[in-house]
């Protein structure tokens, strides 16, 4: 905790000293005291704060003090604490509180002179701000008003954000900070390893592939360690799956064709022996032509029935990561920003306008594409990308999901989640922009994936064990500096930087020079046992994971007797739009009759369509192949993620939540029954395969919400919204008080452009 | 039937609309339905598929010029179903078309189906099915008459306003006379009374038509009237009049002596436009929608460019924005509200109704919204029978004004979904029925018409119908509780809550449904949790039969059953679009004998046997045959908990069956 001895270089301290003076700061008359974590120190605060709560009147609005530390903005409201707490409480941030790598732009606001200025790092500012806007990553806009606070604290504590939310160097996130001292007092939780607690495999150690390719029966695979130390790639794991007819040698010998030495990457294989691979683009020309060959030689050797490789070039079919940050961009600027009474009209346009839908269908798409050509043609799929480490983590993560029943599980899915991204290298510091350095790299491809996840779980609400609220907290994650899942470039960047760290910091003699750096996937740093139980979907049925468990999956052994052709396709096809020679019998105006039907087939099948329209004939088998429906009418809006912060777009009282709550609790009951059931029946045979813990106590229950009691009123809990389990309360306030010319321009300003445009933009 | 010329036609094709598939078999041509059963020659296990078409749902027939193939003859049907037939001579293409040429353009009402329709009752089952929905009832309900609001007999011959029912509601102090008089000083004759009175508050929502009062004529018994509808409310003092109209709309019907109240000429009334489009804009709204959504390989842009265009979403919006309007004029601020539009027959009736179920609870039950329905549609007067084309008429008069009701109601259950008892297949069925001209209820434009036809003593009722098939129609979210604590519902207006209801617009194109549905899975855990708790009943009664004391654990007590599942005993599987689940008796026989293998990934994979896609028929005999293939859904093997495979492949509207 931060006490009163002067603060200890720990941290890397741009602002002069007399900034972070707290002897100037006025004494409130109660102390308003933050919660810090170790390591966590205060830079700069101010009193008398107004943390605005509605955009159109300062009604409600909260009075208290705003921190600024080396972790997060703190705002602490005076007075009792409101009697609607928070549902979520977040283990470490407050519900006020912004992580200062979940800030995008921090803008001040002099409403009097008419002043506005974007803040960047090592800035200075000639007028004094009324007002601090933070627009941060996760959506929130969150805007403070300095009218009672003393000018100069103001100022200051503006400056402090905005210089500690663009650290210098990854060193400095507070990440490192904080593990590295926890390590060093040695009180983890639990005191546990790394992995200790954490199911999901890391994929860091031979033994994870293994147990992946077992799992999948690739027997044409096998795991090889050439790239221990990162001998020939910078950007590849320690280890990796080749085909079995490679030796080490083969690839260490192929690797420099490949840009960044990245030999092609296996990434997961199908019950029928066709395996996907991911591959990065030639480094070099004229051996690639050669090497290429050699490896897809290698790769149809592994498949059991020889087959030819299909190669899938995704720079070609996809759009590229710009194209997919201006989209996102674009989505967030209507959902959040846009006055709503302008764009009511506008809506589906301006969304339309965005692409991201088009971008998240053509994604779905293209995936379901290569589930064809791996299921359904028993082929197996070389991914090809230029880096190999964005689209290709998309698609590749995508297809295992539609494919793999035991993606579909939690655990699976985080693996799933460490092995195509951490793992393969996907850029998560350059593209989530931690050092808010290079704009350019910024692009939220994991957003995009999560996006078509939900996609998923929305077609199919009982084949994922996960919610979506566990897909919206796992993108918020991404903004909080403590994971070393979002936080590096490539797990060789990430275990140099600790070893970096963890000399500088001087560990004791003795013991292990690496700074231990959780995954995100150790949910309990974050939320409660009970919140995590939010992300239980009670609507899954978790036989994929019961059934991988034992090394055995039949899921996606679909009898080949169902695809029998049922139909035959027409190999006439019709004159398009000739028209007949009687007119066409209109039945008086009727509603549908002038609607020129076009029926005629206007080409032939292709085999895949065929593939999709036999597969969607028949009932889906959610422990078997998935495939989403990609029409445009089936790809709506993730709302919840991206609409969760809109006061005005709240249901109180409704939305999804009501039907969540509603199921959990039923199966609630059902499991305590089913607990009940297998008391009296004792070690019955037929009750055995039951995984699920006998007995469960109320703890241990697997549901949010409980089954209610007769005793209980049996009533909805006024907590349910549409937003639900998030509060939008004060969490987006982008809009000045209406009708001044300053709010005017605010609301036209394109505020979520790069800070490069708008640095000097004072007026 | 002299004008079926052709009454059988094989070798026929059915072409789907999305995809590529097609089917063989044989059309037949009867007097009530057109039926197309998939021949079993095309040795696939989905062989016995078949489709009826109700004559009456048939918007309008197209034959296509011939191909090589044969003759294609597309039909559109009014719930939004659309065939396309490939017919091997062009002849029999012919016959057919021109048979059904005559068989869709009913002349007099006594050819609709309702008049031959017979579900096996006996005449005092018809009765009383006709005696379901009291309308008198339903305000007593409501606590009218009382000290301020009485009932009149002034129109019991229909002789002060033809489109208005018998029995009708009024201020105590509106006087014979100024009832007279005003109903001259409204279009047809649809003056002031009362739809629904919000006793909480003692506020009325009443509804009438627009005045005929041109650009200066005045009425002091319309005034009156309007000034009784006030005094009768003590909270408030004044009225809201609503003009569900665009401003322009109602100032272009001032040059035709029409218009609006002027504010000067009415003490205490508050006047508000509200902006609902007319029914011509309507009409060509919904086609545009079902253009968009029937073209082949959309992009992203074509459909949400094209649904945004369509404006359909953005009507739809408006009409439950001045429900909105309506429903806090009312309960917020306790002021009586009159709604009107043009004749009041349309919008007014979209607004009341839709008003008064969000004030409601009632009317978001089954029966309540049977009863809203009769109220607000049928017995005030909604021109079914021109707005449906029941009959040869007039193509302007035609416009999709209920539909739009029922999916505003939709709406309303996507952003509560445990407010509503009834799931979205009850208004999928009420829409089916509206066109299906299968019951007498909705035959006809206004009640004089209907008893000028005997409909009580010729048809059956559908409601009476619905009513024996309520457990198919339970939404199994809903919360009676939840009611009770929050009876007034404040949707969210906003255009991210309006979603295109494609179970309803694509209801008949497989297709484009998913797999997988929450309610279906929600179904069938309610089942598992019945199967559940009965098991450990008869356990419990073994064991103290025995003479032992069940164990005790450390656990809290098992809950017994939620009180809304007492009371709602587990319905058996409707046979709806998602709901109708695809289980085929070898699968569960199978199962049993397997008890402990786990083959549930190759079952789901296979079909049943027979597939009907029935529309507008009148059996409840296939009806009863669906049943049989679903209630083989409960074995009773709890191991297997998970839901059985949702889908809603082979249940593909046998709503109507």
């Amino acid at each position: 905790m931060f006490s009163g001895k002067p603060i200890k270089p720990t941290f890397k301290c741009y602002l002069p000293p007399a900034q972070t003076d707290r002897k100037n700061s006025i004494q409130p008359p109660i102390r308003l005291e933050p919660e810090f974590l170790p390591g966590e120190i205060v830079v700069n605060d101010v009193n008398f704060v107004r943390k605005c709560i509605s955009a159109e009147s300062s009604q409600g609005d909260l009075w208290g003090r705003l921190i600024c530390t080396n972790f997060k903005v703190s705002f602490i409201p005076q007075g009792p604490p409101p009697k609607q707490k928070s549902l979520l409480s977040h283990l470490l941030l407050g519900q006020h509180d912004i992580s200062l790598t979940c800030l995008e732009q921090v803008v001040t606001v002099n409403d009097t002179r008419g002043k506005r200025k974007v803040l960047g790092s090592n800035q200075k500012l000639k007028f004094n701000p009324t007002e601090l806007i933070l627009y941060c990553k996760d959506l929130r806009v969150i805007r403070f008003c300095f009218d009672e606070a003393g000018p100069e604290s103001a100022k200051k504590v503006c400056l402090a954000i905005a210089h500690y939310s663009h650290p210098a160097d990854l060193h400095l996130l507070f990440g490192f900070e904080y593990q590295g001292l926890r390590y060093h007092k040695g009180d983890l939780v639990n005191g546990s390893t790394p992995r200790g607690g954490i199911q999901t495999p890391v994929f860091d150690r031979p033994s994870d592939w293994d147990r992946e390719i077992k799992r999948t029966g690739a027997s044409g695979w096998r795991v090889c360690s050439i790239n221990e130390k990162y001998a020939i790639s910078d950007s590849l794991p320690e280890y990796i799956v080749v085909p079995v007819s490679l030796t080490d040698q083969d690839v260490k010998q192929h690797s420099p064709s490949f840009s960044d030495g990245r030999v092609p990457l296996w990434c997961w294989n199908h019950r029928n022996g066709s395996a996907l691979v991911r591959m990065a683009g030639p480094a070099d020309p004229l051996t690639q032509r050669k090497t290429e060959q050699k490896i897809f030689t290698a790769i149809t050797k592994s498949h059991p029935q020889r087959r030819e490789v299909t190669l899938s070039d995704l720079d070609k079919s996809l759009p590229n990561i710009q194209d997919i940050q201006s989209a996102f961009v674009k989505a967030r600027q209507i959902c959040t920003l846009d006055p709503f009474e302008e764009s009511e009209e506008r809506w589906l346009s301006s969304i339309e306008n965005s692409r991201w839908l088009e971008y998240v269908r053509t994604f779905l798409k293209l995936s379901a594409e290569i589930v064809y050509n791996l299921d359904g043609k028993n082929v197996s799929v070389i991914l090809l990308e230029e880096e190999d480490r964005d689209l290709n983590c998309v698609v590749s993560s995508l297809v295992q999901l539609m494919l793999d029943p035991h993606y579909r599980s939690l655990n699976g899915f985080q693996s799933l989640v460490q092995k195509e991204w951490v793992m393969a290298g996907h850029r998560f510091l350059d593209r989530c922009n931690h050092l808010k350095k290079n704009d350019s790299k910024e692009s939220p491809l994991f957003t995009l994936f999560l996006d078509c996840v939900w996609q998923m779980t929305n077609q199919y609400p009982a084949a994922f064990e996960f919610t979506e609220f566990y897909l919206t907290v796992l993108s918020d994650s991404m903004w909080i500096p403590l994971f070393s899942t979002f936080l590096f470039n490539s797990s060789k960047q990430c275990a140099q930087l600790l070893q970096d760290f963890s000399k500088n910091k001087a560990i004791p003699q003795g013991e292990d020079h690496t700074v231990i750096f959780p995954p995100v996937w150790k949910w309990s740093q974050q939320f409660s046992t009970r919140d995590q139980t939010l992300f239980n979907n009670p609507m899954y049925v978790g036989k994929g994971a019961a059934s991988v468990q034992n090394g055995e999956v039949k899921s996606f052994q679909r009898s080949k007797k169902a695809f029998s052709s049922t139909v035959r396709i027409s190999s006439t096809s019709q004159r398009n739009g000739l028209k007949g020679e009687e007119e066409p019998l209109q039945r008086r105006g009727s509603l549908v009759s002038e609607l020129k039907a076009d029926f005629s087939p206007v080409k032939d099948e292709s085999p895949s369509e065929r593939f999709f329209r036999d597969w969607f004939s028949h009932p889906a088998d959610q422990q078997g192949v998935l495939i989403p429906l990609v029409l445009p009418s089936h790809v709506v809006l993730w709302k919840l993620f991206f609409l969760r912060w809109v006061p005005e777009v709240c249901i109180p009282q409704g939305g999804p939540a009501t039907v969540y709550h509603k199921v959990s609790q039923l199966v609630d009951e059902i499991e305590m029954l089913q607990g009940k059931l297998r008391q009296y029946k004792g070690a019955s045979p037929r009750s055995t395969p039951v995984p699920s813990p006998g007995g469960p106590s109320s703890d241990q229950r697997r549901m949010y919400f409980k089954a209610s009691s007769p005793d209980d009123p049996p009533t909805t809990p006024n907590i349910l919204n549409s937003s639900f389990p998030f509060n939008p309360v004060g969490n987006l306030c982008p809009r000045g008080v209406q009708g001044t010319p300053i709010s005017k321009f605010l609301n036209g300003a394109k505020t979520w452009l790069s800070t490069e445009t708008l640095a000097n933009d004072t007026f | 039937m002299e004008h079926i010329r052709t009454p059988k036609v094989e070798q026929v094709r059915l072409v789907d609309r999305f995809s590529n598939k097609s089917t063989n078999g044989t059309l037949y041509l009867t007097a009530t339905h057109l039926i197309f059963v998939e021949g079993s020659s095309n040795n696939s296990a989905s062989a016995g598929q078949e489709i009826w078409i109700l004559h009456h749902h048939i918007a309008s027939v197209e034959k296509q010029s011939l191909t090589t193939t044969g003759c294609p003859l597309v039909i559109q049907c009014r719930n939004f179903r659309v065939v396309h037939f490939v017919v091997q001579r062009e002849r029999d293409c012919h016959d057919v078309y021109s048979s059904l040429l005559r068989l869709l353009r009913p002349v007099y009402y006594e050819e609709l189906y309702a008049f031959s329709y017979n579900p096996k009752q006996n005449d005092q089952q018809r009765e009383e099915g006709w005696q379901l929905i009291d309308l008198g009832a339903e305000f007593e309900r409501m606590g009218v008459p009382n000290d301020q609001w009485q009932h009149t007999d002034v129109n019991r011959d229909y002789k002060v306003c033809e489109t208005y029912p018998r029995d009708l509601y009024v201020p105590i102090t509106a006087s014979k006379p100024i009832i007279v008089g005003s109903s001259k000083f409204r279009s047809k004759g649809r003056f002031p009374v009362l739809t629904y009175f919000y006793q909480e508050k003692k506020a009325a929502v009443c509804r009438c038509s627009q005045p005929l009062s041109g650009f200066s004529a005045r009425c002091l018994e319309d005034e009156s009237m309007l000034q009784a509808i006030s005094k009768a409310n003590h909270n408030s003092r004044f009225v809201y009049v609503m003009d569900t109209r665009p401003k322009l709309n109602a100032l272009a019907n001032r040059a035709a002596g029409k218009g609006y109240e002027n504010e000067d000429n009415y003490s205490n009334i508050r006047f508000q436009f509200v902006g609902i489009e007319n029914i011509h804009v309507m009409r060509a709204s919904l086609q545009k929608l079902l253009e968009v959504i029937g073209a082949r390989s959309l992009t992203m842009s074509d459909y949400l460019v094209g649904l945004e265009s369509s404006g359909w979403l953005r009507h739809i919006k408006a009409i439950v924005d001045a429900a909105v309007f309506l429903t806090k004029a009312v309960t917020v601020e306790g002021a009586s509200v009159l709604v009107h539009c043009s004749d009041g027959w349309d919008r007014t009736a979209q607004v009341c109704a839709l008003g008064s179920l969000l004030m409601d609870p009632y009317y978001r039950t089954i029966k309540g919204l049977m009863v809203l329905i009769e109220k607000d549609w049928i017995s005030f007067g909604h021109k079914f029978a021109d707005r449906c084309d029941q009959l040869d008429g007039d193509p302007k008069e035609v416009s999709p004004i209920f539909t739009q009701f029922l999916e505003c109601v939709w709406q309303l259950t996507e952003q509560f979904p445990h407010a509503f008892e009834y799931s979205e297949w009850f208004l999928l069925q009420i829409h089916e029925h509206v066109h299906s001209c299968q019951y007498g209820n909705f035959l006809g434009n206004n009640q004089r018409q209907r008893e000028q036809l005997q409909l009580g003593e010729r048809t059956h009722s559908l409601w009476d119908f619905l009513m024996s098939e309520k457990q198919n129609y339970l939404n199994p979210f809903y919360k009676p509780s939840y009611s009770e604590a929050h009876p007034v519902l404040e949707p969210s207006t906003l255009p991210y809550h309006f979603k295109f209801w494609r179970n309803m617009y694509h209801q008949f194109d497989r297709s484009m449904h998913p797999r997988q549905s929450i309610l279906k899975t929600i179904l069938t855990l309610k089942e598992n949790s019945r199967k559940a708790e009965s098991e450990l009943q008869a356990l419990e009664t073994r064991l103290q039969k025995l003479g032992v004391t069940p164990i005790a654990t450390s656990d809290p007590p098992a809950p017994p059953p939620t009180r809304d599942q007492r009371t709602n005993p587990l319905p058996p599987r409707p046979d709806s679009l998602i709901l109708g689940a695809p289980i085929n008796h070898k699968e569960v026989e199978r199962r049993e004998e397997e008890d402990e293998q786990d083959e549930v990934g190759v079952e789901a994979t296979e079909r049943t046997d027979t597939e009907r896609t029935v529309e507008g028929s009148s059996g409840t005999e296939s009806r009863k045959q669906s049943y049989g293939e679903l209630e083989g859904t409960c074995n009773g093997e709890l191991a297997k908990e998970e839901p059985a495979v949702v889908s809603l492949e082979l249940g593909v509207a046998r709503m109507t069956c």
